[in-house]
């Protein structure tokens, strides 16, 4: 063994020279990053608040079109006439369990 | 046989001797746990290709869908077996070139099972949909950083052992060991720094995941192969490297050429022009090393026939060899004259599999056949096993690589005739599928072989002898001499 070369020195130092060999390559990533970064605009946040607009104010429209009781009143007289039983002859309800 | 080795023949033999026993169980613990994630991702490989031309094939679960188990086996064969091998590969040769022992196996062999944990866990991942679906990168993003701590960790003590090596000569493989050491974890890094971690450009995203799929082959896998070559041409022939002059230029037309690859997958997208070019030209140019690495490591066994055919390190690492060139050719001939034709099909994925399984693999085998004996101080146990992986890996692999290149020409054929439709191009592709699967299944088959054989080697129940396991006619006609104990199995392998 050539103990110019090869003494527990040497190998620290190696060591340390290879993790920073290593380590310069994720320093470097660093130091570009902010060189590829640019403003980055997508298709999906551009169109976003035309979107969102439009969504809110479908909402509001749909509020404002439904009138709670005349429905409440409408899914009564239908469950009535769902728990009805069938007279003779009537044909049978669209939906209705048979028998 | 009657010579008495010198004092100095006598401490190399005893130096070489401490260098393969300092490394027995790291290195074996890498060919072992990487042959066994090869037999693994020859059984995805198998359902993944099967599932390109029958769908309904194992259609009731979801962990086999098709996106899943493509991605599932080609990281299997990348990070299970490719990264496995070439880690035994580099240890053992760098030490052996330095001429220093390894001084940190447990650690090595700790950061070993902690990368097997995290294949495991990354193919896992990706069966229950956490992939990333960023090609070659697939595993959970968690999974990253610790293959590259745990890469670190096994590699590190190479770096070292070259840097406080005796002085002296630098080996052609060392150049290309000491590169392949370095340029994966600026590659690895890169890639997922880019894609994962910082929020750039989606775009150029993309482009940065293709230049690593690009370059992963050309800049870790393909050095380490062609490292083991040049070491193994020499020392098993006994003669020279036919050039040195031819081997630095060769290596430095890979460094300049390889770290170009890649982009030319995204031809027509919204990204710098230069750059698409820039990769189909550095996929032309890659056939200039090929040619080199070729021509040294053929006319260095050139003359050497029954060597190369007796030998089963020299007939893999020689098959290897070819296989290089192919690569060359093929990846030339494509790039340059019909590049519009395999963008899109099925070629893409015969370049992968002739680059990681032609050249990568077989040069791999090369290696393993020639240190385990060495390490294990048994010899192969059966001349049958290894002609069986060799023959089923040869025409496995050579049927991969037609079915799907030649499939996959056909296929772009189709999608580039404006007359037809989508699928019509993909039907075209159908019947080589065929080609592919039953190719996975000599695959595997071949991966069962060397597993078992390498799986006695460790458990030492190999061949006490000081006779190489060769592959043509009885042992007792080898020129090594008659057979002996495995005392004096250093002499034999001077």
């Amino acid at each position: 063994m050539d103990h110019t070369r090869d003494n527990p020195l040497k190998r620290f130092t190696a060591f340390w020279i290879a993790l920073l060999l290593v380590g310069c390559f994720g320093i470097a990533c660093i130091i570009l990053r902010p060189l590829t970064h640019g403003q980055v605009d997508t298709a999906y946040e551009m169109v976003s608040d035309t979107r969102l607009a439009t969504k809110s104010e479908i909402k509001k429209s749909q509020a404002a079109a439904l009138d709670f009781e005349k429905l409440e009143k409408t899914l009564k007289s239908a469950a009535q006439t769902l728990n009805q039983a069938p007279s003779k002859g009537a044909m049978p309800l669209l939906g209705a369990p048979t028998k | 046989m009657s010579e008495t080795p010198s004092s100095a023949d006598a401490n190399d033999i005893a130096l070489r001797s401490s260098i393969d026993r300092s490394l027995r169980h790291p290195v074996m613990f890498f060919f072992t746990s990487g042959a066994l994630w090869l037999a693994v991702s020859a059984v995805l490989g198998f359902i993944a290709s099967a599932k390109k031309h029958l769908p309904e094939f194992l259609d009731g679960c979801s962990l086999f869908d098709a996106g899943k188990i493509d991605a599932a086996h080609i990281n299997a064969l990348i990070y299970g077996w490719g990264f496995q091998a070439a880690f035994g590969m580099i240890i053992w040769l760098m030490a052996r070139l330095s001429r220093k022992e390894c001084t940190s196996s447990g650690i090595v062999l700790v950061a070993g099972h902690l990368w097997n944990f995290a294949v495991l866990f990354g193919v896992v991942g990706i069966m229950l949909g956490m992939g990333t679906g960023v090609p070659w990168m697939e595993f959970p993003k968690a999974v990253w950083p610790v293959l590259l701590l745990c890469y670190m960790l096994i590699t590190i003590w190479s770096l070292i052992q070259f840097q406080v090596r005796d002085a002296g000569h630098v080996y052609v493989s060392q150049w290309y060991l000491l590169a392949a050491m370095l340029w994966f974890p600026w590659i690895y890094m890169t890639a997922n720094l880019f894609v994962f971690v910082f929020d750039g450009n989606p775009l150029m995203a993309a482009g940065i995941a293709s230049w690593f799929k690009g370059t992963l082959f050309l800049l870790f896998f393909l050095p380490v192969a062609v490292a083991s070559a040049y070491f193994l041409a020499p020392k098993v022939t006994g003669r020279p490297v036919y050039s040195y002059n031819i081997a630095l230029f060769g290596f430095w037309t890979l460094a300049v050429v390889g770290p170009w690859a890649g982009m030319q997958k995204l031809t027509g997208a919204p990204i710098p022009q230069f750059l698409p070019y820039a990769g189909a030209a550095a996929m032309v140019l890659i056939l200039v090393p090929a040619i080199a690495v070729a021509i040294n490591i053929l006319k260095t066994v050139s003359g050497h026939g029954e060597t190369v055919t007796a030998s089963p390190a020299l007939r893999f690492t020689a098959a290897g060899v070819v296989g290089l060139l192919t690569y060359g050719i093929l990846s030339a001939t494509t790039h340059a004259f019909g590049f519009s034709l395999v963008q899109f099909s099925y070629t893409d994925y015969g370049f992968d599999i002739l680059g990681l399984y032609g050249v990568f693999s077989l040069c791999a085998f090369g290696a393993i056949y020639f240190i385990v004996p060495r390490i294990t101080r048994r010899e192969w146990l059966s001349r049958r096993f290894i002609s069986w992986h060799f023959y089923l890996s040869l025409y496995g692999v050579i049927t991969v690589a037609i079915s799907a290149i030649v499939g996959g020409i056909s296929q772009g054929e189709g999608i580039e005739a404006w007359n037809q439709s989508f699928l019509a191009g993909a039907g075209r592709a159908q019947s080589y599928g065929w080609g592919v699967t039953i190719a996975w299944g000599f695959l595997l088959l071949s991966s069962l072989f060397f597993s078992l054989h390498l799986l006695l080697m460790w458990a030492r129940l190999g061949r006490r002898s000081s006779h190489p396991t060769l592959l043509t006619g009885p042992h007792a006609d080898s020129p090594h001499g008659p057979e002996g104990e495995v005392d004096n199995y250093g002499s034999a392998t001077a």
